[in-house]
């Protein structure tokens, strides 16, 4: 059984490829690109390599030709209305739809979890189970800008001396217990009631409500002033939520605090690792990495409809396609 | 016609006038259905109709007032007495309007005639289109463009263009415009991106076009030179000889050139030439006085990469802020490799920073372990890191993706 479990075949008809393009693939957006930069960018790759391979053959057109007084030709040729170069190459950029589990900003880099065609009914599946989202952000002591990141005007300065490691965790800490106190309220049932008790029983929960943010954890992993590192673990954020807190660190450290870098370690179930890089989003590889997600969520069918209120451990063990 | 005028006719209580109109208006009818020339005068007819009329109705009148019990019958009666006197006059007319229609019957043939006439050339309306294809298959034009290779997708959003090419017949108005081409050193292959590029070259007077490539003679540019410039920027033929002189003279004044210097950035670069004269005051601007390259400096980056003037100014100038102020190369560094002032801003930080992390920018040639500038944006990944980082390409993508 196991001897003939894959059949390699190799193709080179577009028109197979295309059907196949339907599903979730798992990108790294790098910062300064928008999302739609990324849109455009994928689709185009697509739809040039698409375009190089075998494509479909102009339609026949039939002429009835000569003159009506004589008897009549019946001429069946390729028809030059249906020829590429007069209507345009066989995959067009409209011919690809797709989504993302989250618009990202473009300050942000990092996972980024696209649908391509029908996967983006998966997409929104998922969009709304709540995953979890990991974020490394680091941030830089001693200055604030206008718009809390460090590509905006400079409006504040100040000495970062006297802040330390411990302080900082102190913070963090206090404000992940914060936080963890409004999970409760959030979830969606009366404090008071015995449903809150048993739900609080089961341990983190995700809000009721998918447009508040919610954080689950603050870490400070790296603290080499100016400079320092802050692991979040949230759901429903955005991005300037992120660095907002990065700026209320700072002041509450009796300095200021901007915000370098925004970067998006995993989202759910699809980690970094699996990301395809920008010089790797061709037809190949985004192939590859549909085929790897959609084992993904076979493993994992929770992601598309989430029933328990609680955080549980996912199903982990995702093997690579290479 | 007659049985109409009968039916008017027996309306009994119907006024006059309006009688009289209709019989007006009929007569006309008949008149212009018989032709004009048939009837020997209309008045006369239009008259006699209304006298009659007026009789009959006088009549009628009567009928009415004396006999009210039986008015039906009497009007029948009265009405079949009338008749002949209206069939005789109108008999006469029935007869001249027959001869004018058996004229026409000869001429229009039968629903189930046969035809012998040729009627390939009759076909339904063309409608509106906006693209191409609707024309593709009858146009011979179109076919040979296509055959020679012509995008026709990419110029068929200007309308104008559309209308032209409809237009133009191949044989006739396109080969000598292709014979031009040919003889102008256009590769056959190169045809098609010649015309997807300048679809607007069969506008342009013949003439005209041979002064433009006399001008670039008169000013020793030799054949090979005006083959590229031509096979490399087809729309440079759009310009009028005095505009391309003017340009040329500019780049000369503006930037201290010498003249086989313009030739040789005129062939390296034609688009620069050619290019909005705003964009490349802006770029020039932003060269001399942004960065502060000197002439000499200039001169350098308009010999090897004159695409620094079209690059957007904003992206050189971020290019050039990161180089000189991030990564502390001198100006004359740059200006000796000119190229990475093309190279966008992040791929070059990237590398950088890579570099950075392995302790190997090291930029001075003076000094071993020198890593050139132009090696670190040209390449692959993959050549990067063999040739310069000499890191695996897995460190290396893990390193982009902790960006």
């Amino acid at each position: 059984m196991s001897a003939i479990g894959t059949v390699t075949k190799y193709v080179d008809d577009a028109r197979i490829i295309y059907k196949a393009l339907n599903g979730v693939v798992v990108l790294y957006k790098s910062p300064v690109l928008h999302f739609n930069n990324v849109r455009e960018t994928v689709i185009s790759n697509l739809c040039r390599e698409l375009n190089d391979m075998r494509t479909r053959p102009p339609m026949k057109h039939v002429a009835i030709e000569g003159e009506t007084t004589k008897p009549m030709k019946v001429v069946v040729r390729s028809s030059f209305a249906d020829h590429p170069l007069v209507v345009g190459p066989r995959y067009q950029l409209n011919d690809f739809r797709m989504g993302a589990t989250k618009i990202m900003h473009k300050d942000v880099s990092g996972v980024l979890v696209c649908g391509i065609n029908a996967g983006n009914q998966l997409i929104h599946k998922i969009k709304t189970s709540q995953s979890l989202r990991f974020y490394k952000i680091k941030g830089l002591l001693g200055e604030a800008t206008d718009n809390y990141f460090h590509t905006g005007k400079v409006v504040e300065k100040s000495t970062y001396t006297h802040v330390r490691r411990g302080h900082l965790d102190k913070l963090c800490s206090s404000m992940q217990s914060t936080h963890q106190r409004k999970m409760f309220e959030l979830c969606g049932v009366d404090i008071q009631s015995q449903a809150a008790y048993e739900l609080a029983v089961k341990g983190l929960l995700r809000p009721a409500d998918s447009n508040i943010p919610m954080i689950y954890t603050v870490k400070c992993v790296d603290f080499s002033p100016p400079e320092f590192m802050l692991e979040v673990v949230c759901t429903n954020e955005t991005d300037l939520y992120l660095k907002a807190i990065i700026h209320d660190l700072g002041l509450k450290l009796r300095s200021n605090a901007t915000c370098t870098q925004v970067l998006c370690i995993q989202d759910g179930l699809f980690n970094i690792k699996h990301a395809l890089l920008s010089k790797h989003w061709t037809l190949q590889n985004i192939i590859t990495n549909i085929q790897m997600c959609q084992n993904v969520i076979n493993q994992n069918k929770d992601i598309l409809h989430q029933k328990n209120p609680a955080l549980i451990e996912p199903n982990n063990d995702i093997d690579t396609i290479e | 016609m007659t049985s109409r005028l009968y039916t008017l006719l027996r309306l009994k209580s119907c006024n006059t006038n309006e009688i009289k109109n209709f019989i007006i208006q009929n007569v006309n009818c008949i008149i212009k259905n018989s032709k004009l020339s048939y009837c020997s005068s209309a008045n006369i007819l239009k008259d006699k109709a209304t006298n009659d009329i007026n009789d009959k109705s006088k009549n009628v009148m009567l009928n009415n007032i004396g006999y009210e019990k039986s008015t039906g019958n009497v009007l029948a009666r009265d009405n079949e007495l009338k008749r002949p006197r209206n069939i005789e006059f109108l008999e006469k007319n029935v007869y001249k309007i027959d001869d004018a229609v058996e004229e026409i019957d000869e001429k229009l043939p039968g629903p189930f005639d046969q035809c012998n006439e040729d009627l390939s050339h009759i076909g339904p309306y063309i409608t509106g289109t906006y693209n191409f294809a609707k024309f593709a298959n009858d146009s011979h034009t179109i076919q040979q463009l296509v055959k020679l290779g012509v995008e026709l997708y990419k110029i068929e959003s200007d309308r104008e263009v559309l209308e032209m090419f409809l237009k133009l017949d191949f044989e006739r108005d396109m080969k000598p415009y292709i014979q031009f081409l040919y003889d102008c050193g256009v590769s056959s292959e190169n045809l098609g991106f010649f015309i997807t590029r300048f679809p607007k070259i069969f506008k342009e007077d013949i003439d005209d076009l041979h002064t433009r490539i006399r001008y670039l003679r008169a000013h020793d540019f030799n054949i090979t030179m005006i083959q590229t410039i031509v096979n490399k920027h087809p729309p440079w033929l759009a310009f009028k000889t005095q505009e391309i002189d003017h340009r040329l003279g500019y780049f000369q004044n503006n930037f201290k050139l010498n003249g086989s210097q313009v030739r040789s950035l005129a062939v390296k670069c034609p688009k620069l030439i050619t290019y909005d004269m705003k964009r490349i005051r802006h770029s020039s601007f932003a060269i001399k006085e942004e960065m502060g390259f000197t002439e000499l400096e200039i001169h350098r980056i308009l010999h090897k990469a004159p695409r620094v003037l079209i690059r957007a100014r904003t992206e050189v100038v971020k290019t050039f802020d990161y180089l000189h102020n991030y990564m502390n190369l001198s100006h004359g560094i740059i200006s000796r490799e000119p190229t990475i002032l093309l190279c966008r801003k992040r791929r070059l930080e990237v590398r950088h920073r890579f570099l950075v992390e392995l302790k190997k920018d090291q930029y001075d040639p003076t000094k071993p372990l020198y890593v050139s500038p132009l090696c670190l944006v040209t390449g692959t990944d993959n050549e990067f890191c063999e040739k310069v980082a000499r890191a695996s390409i897995h460190t290396y993508n893990d390193f982009l993706r902790a960006f």
